[in-house]
């Protein structure tokens, strides 16, 4: 035997206790409210197809019309996918890693797009360029709109990786190309791959652009049925192939998430990044980020202005733009207070009370991204004209499709915030002789406050410039911005839409631009 | 009088034991460590203090109440008690002065008794700095004034200093304990880091799989431990196996007296198989070189001849693992002895050691 003191073994430092089975039994029922609320729309759409029966359902599932849909829709998929994906991580990299002059402009630039709905941005090709249409036209158009959902992640990614790395591997003999593909390239694929199955999502959900471009995929083909035909077991079918391919993207991109890894020596400094010089390759690179601005933000923004210009030949309905504005507005801040509203309970049980049950619960709420804005409205339909007629052409039901479509951005901006408030705090504010209520607003609150103010600005963002469940959930006679603006659009008048269009854009560009300072100043306040 | 009294509290999360049976009683106006390696339930007995968890079984008592039995159970806010945490926690969106007035009401928030807290501290003149703006130190500084603020009958520490770099932990300490005396404060610290410990408490406590010692001071922890484990988590420990009988235990270093033993009859019973206890500063150590005719000395002597086969210099000592050349019964036990700093021992010396004072040793099961 050896007298000598064995090495002590590293442990863990001790990690407090999660579980809390006494506290918040309260809270885990309502956020287990609010996840059931979310998923009703999943309950209404199988219920419907239960209801018209499969031998209903069959014909219409196998014919022709599906194979072909299936076809439009998943080509346009992958392409768009990896278009963005190129598109994307290109310019992340150009701007985060190279000495690109005027890289913090481009930094905002190359985002700017996705604060313009993607059905202006068709409206703005298709009256620039009528030839732009069918599959190459929607392409074109959904990766100008779209490529940011790559750019954002890997942006992130790569200034959250270590420099370092690229500085070993150069050390350890390995070329620059050779780097650049096997760390680099490495090092945010999970962000490129979760990025471009957003894209995925996102073009499996998009109607308003696919109908102005005359490209037809299943949102085009459901909202045919259910607005000419009125046949609900229709578009009751394709819905189930769209979810289920929609579901499936989702699987993926959670496989995707599930992978992040990242392993940096967080305590020291970071450091300045040695950016690679361009060189000679400086203006090539320069003029192709002056294209992709040209084209993804010049031309919608070009377009509005010409027609906005050339006012004087439309007619410009001065009070409705007015009423219609007001509506957008209400609309979309009642989804966005009742979204953040739903959101805090999910987030405060998933943060706090960390359990294998409560984590199922926090994930069933994500499966409403898979459901298409389109899919959700016509459930509401199908729910309100089924057992609660009341709400039919209600604006209630409107604000409730938004807010289940738009959980999802809640829920992220909320779970942050709550993160950053530990419940450490809580305690430390209770011995101090403070009733939890009062702890709750002196000291939760202010920290979680500035999450749930991003959490209503995306959901209100992302309201104003929703146009598919707006177009089938608005009262009648009630006209918003999106609504109007497609009314317009869809009888060629696009002198008349262009006012619209643009108040659409200013509308958004308010949270886009609350949301953007909001994120720049999270690292700062991480750090301390 | 105690200020705190816990009686055969347990406390399980899940299937998970954490506490079990533990009993503690705190001294007024005295600081008690609980001392105990991570996971050994040091933090839950704390938070079971404080009230942020509640007791399965068993009676917590806070002054002459009863704060927690199982049953009925007193909120945190209404037990008077000032807690800092790991790490500090204070309100990142408040400021120095708000945070140590938090407990407050609210005139009282900016008023002279905080203003005199954050003099005490040592933080004047910072009021209007936010936490992100303060040192480590600092800021376990004003999560010490902010637990003061409430006249808590008890200051519960959880490992308070675990965040701080070595020099600075050592000061923050002093300090603490400085601004807990001065205030006459109860107070109960949580730490896994013996010097800790050692150096702060009046009172001392080991926590270990969830069962506690009784509190004791530390010095009767480090000269009388309750076994070879405790031993050696209560400081460096030559743990070697030899024998007792009587009075005296004989290992490698030769016999030595048993500490608080009565001298028995010479050859009164058979030896019995030990491990023996021997601290690094109860060994001597001389360089084989010096000695002036070495096999006449150690005739004389004694003492064992080995070879120095690492050095950890700490400057004011240094501690030498010592190899036995001829090892006993074939039995290759490593030495460690505690030497001044200043004297220089190069690996591969070849010393003699001899051990001097009392030892402590506990029988052997056989086998």
């Amino acid at each position: 035997m050896e007298t000598l003191t064995p090495l002590a073994p590293i442990e863990p430092r001790f990690e407090q206790p999660r579980v809390r089975a006494r506290r918040g039994r309260g809270l885990v029922l309502t956020a287990a409210l609010v996840a059931a609320v979310l998923l009703l729309p999943l309950v209404f759409l199988v219920t419907q197809a239960v209801q018209a029966g499969w031998s209903t359902l069959s014909p219409l599932l196998f014919r022709h019309l599906t194979a072909s849909l299936l076809w439009n829709t998943l080509t346009l998929l992958v392409t768009a996918s990896i278009t963005c994906a190129v598109i994307g991580t290109a310019a992340a990299w150009c701007v985060e890693r190279t000495n690109l002059p005027g890289r913090r402009a481009w930094a905002v630039l190359v985002v700017l797009p996705v604060a313009i709905p993607d059905f202006v941005i068709s409206y703005g090709w298709v009256s620039v360029a009528p030839s732009v249409h069918g599959f190459h036209g929607a392409v074109v158009v959904m990766t100008l709109a779209l490529y940011p959902l790559v750019y954002l992640p890997v942006a992130a990614s790569l200034r959250g990786a270590d420099p370092a790395q690229e500085e070993i591997a150069r050390g350890l003999g390995l070329g620059r190309i050779e780097t650049f593909v096997r760390v680099t390239l490495a090092e945010c694929r999970v962000a490129i791959l979760g990025g471009s199955l957003i894209v995925a999502l996102a073009v499996l959900s998009e109607y308003g652009a696919f109908e102005i471009l005359r490209y037809n995929t299943f949102t085009t083909e459901i909202f045919t049925e259910f607005h000419t035909g009125f046949d609900p077991s229709a578009a009751c079918a394709l819905s189930l192939v769209l979810v289920l391919i929609s579901l499936f993207v989702l699987g993926g991109e959670t496989a995707a998430r599930g992978r992040t890894r990242t392993n940096r020596s967080s305590r020291s400094a970071a450091r300045a990044i040695g950016r690679h010089q361009l060189g000679r390759a400086t203006l090539p690179v320069l003029l192709g980020f002056v294209a992709l601005g040209g084209l993804a933000l010049g031309v919608p923004i070009g377009t509005l202005v010409y027609w906005l210009a050339r006012g004087s030949s439309s007619t410009l309905p001065s009070a409705s733009i007015a009423g219609a504005a007001w509506h957008t507005a209400f609309y979309s801040a009642c989804a966005a207070a009742l979204a953040t509203a739903l959101a805090l309970p999910v987030a405060l049980v998933a943060i706090r009370q960390r359990r294998r049950s409560t984590a199922l619960l926090e994930r069933s709420t994500y499966i409403v991204q898979a459901l298409p804005g389109l899919v959700i409205a016509l459930a509401l339909v199908f729910f309100a004209s089924h057992w609660a007629y009341f709400l039919y052409q209600r604006p209630q039901l409107l604000v409730v499709a938004y807010a289940i479509l738009f959980f999802p951005l809640a829920l992220v901006a909320v779970k942050a915030s709550v993160a950053r408030a530990p419940i450490g705090l809580e305690d430390v504010g209770r011995s101090l002789g403070r009733r939890p209520i009062e702890v709750f607003g002196r000291v939760t609150l202010p920290l979680v406050a500035p999450g749930l103010a991003a959490a209503f600005s995306l959901v209100f963002l992302s309201a104003v410039t929703e146009l598919t469940a707006t177009l089938i959930l608005v009262p009648t006679g009630v006209n918003t911005l999106a609504t109007q603006f497609w009314a317009y659009t869809t009888n060629l008048s696009y002198g008349a839409a262009a006012p619209y269009a643009a108040l659409l854009v200013a509308i958004a560009a308010i949270p886009t631009y609350v949301l953007g300072r909001w994120f720049e100043r999270l690292p700062s306040r991480a750090s301390s | 009088m105690t200020s705190l009294s816990i009686s055969g509290v347990c406390k399980s999360f899940g299937s998970l034991s954490v506490l079990r049976d533990v009993d503690l009683e705190v001294a007024d106006g005295a600081l008690t460590a609980i001392l105990g390696p991570s996971g050994s339930g040091k933090t839950t007995l704390l938070r079971i203090i404080a009230g942020f968890e509640r007791v399965d079984r068993g009676v917590v008592r806070i002054g002459d109440t009863i704060v927690d039995d199982g049953d009925d159970y007193l909120p945190p806010e209404r037990r008077r008690i000032g807690y800092v945490p790991q790490e500090g926690a204070l309100f990142p969106h408040l400021s120095v002065i708000a945070n140590v007035g938090f407990g407050l009401p609210r005139r009282e928030r900016r008023g002279p008794k905080v203003k005199r807290l954050i003099e005490m501290v040592g933080l004047a003149g910072l009021e209007n700095r936010y936490p992100h703006q303060l040192s480590g130190g600092q800021q376990q500084r004003v999560a010490l004034a902010r637990a003061l603020t409430v006249d808590p009958q008890l200051v519960l520490l959880d490992e308070p200093f675990a965040s701080l770099d070595a020099n600075l932990r050592t000061t923050v300490r002093a300090d603490v304990a400085q601004v807990l005396h001065e205030a006459g404060t109860t107070a109960v610290l949580v730490t896994h880091d013996q010097d800790e410990a050692f150096s702060m408490a009046d009172h001392l406590a080991i926590i270990r799989g969830g069962r506690i010692t009784p509190a004791a001071a530390p010095q009767d922890f480090y000269a009388h431990p309750l076994d070879a484990d405790m031993a050696a988590f209560v400081g460096e420990a030559n743990l070697l196996t030899g024998t007792i009988d009587g009075a005296y235990a004989t290992t490698a270093l030769g016999r030595l007296p048993l500490r608080g033993a009565e001298p028995a009859p010479a050859g009164g019973s058979s030896p019995i198989a030990a491990t023996v206890l021997v601290r690094p500063e109860q060994i001597d150590v001389c360089p084989e070189s010096e000695l002036p005719a070495a096999d006449a000395w150690h005739s004389e002597h004694g003492g064992l001849v080995g070879r120095v086969v690492r050095s950890d210099y700490h400057g004011h000592d240094a501690l030498l693992t010592i190899r036995p050349l001829a090892p006993l019964d074939g039995v290759d036990e490593l030495i460690v002895a505690r030497v001044e700093g200043s004297r220089v021992f190069p690996r591969d010396a070849d010393v003699t050691v001899r051990a001097h004072g009392s030892v402590i040793a506990w029988p052997r099961a056989a086998g």
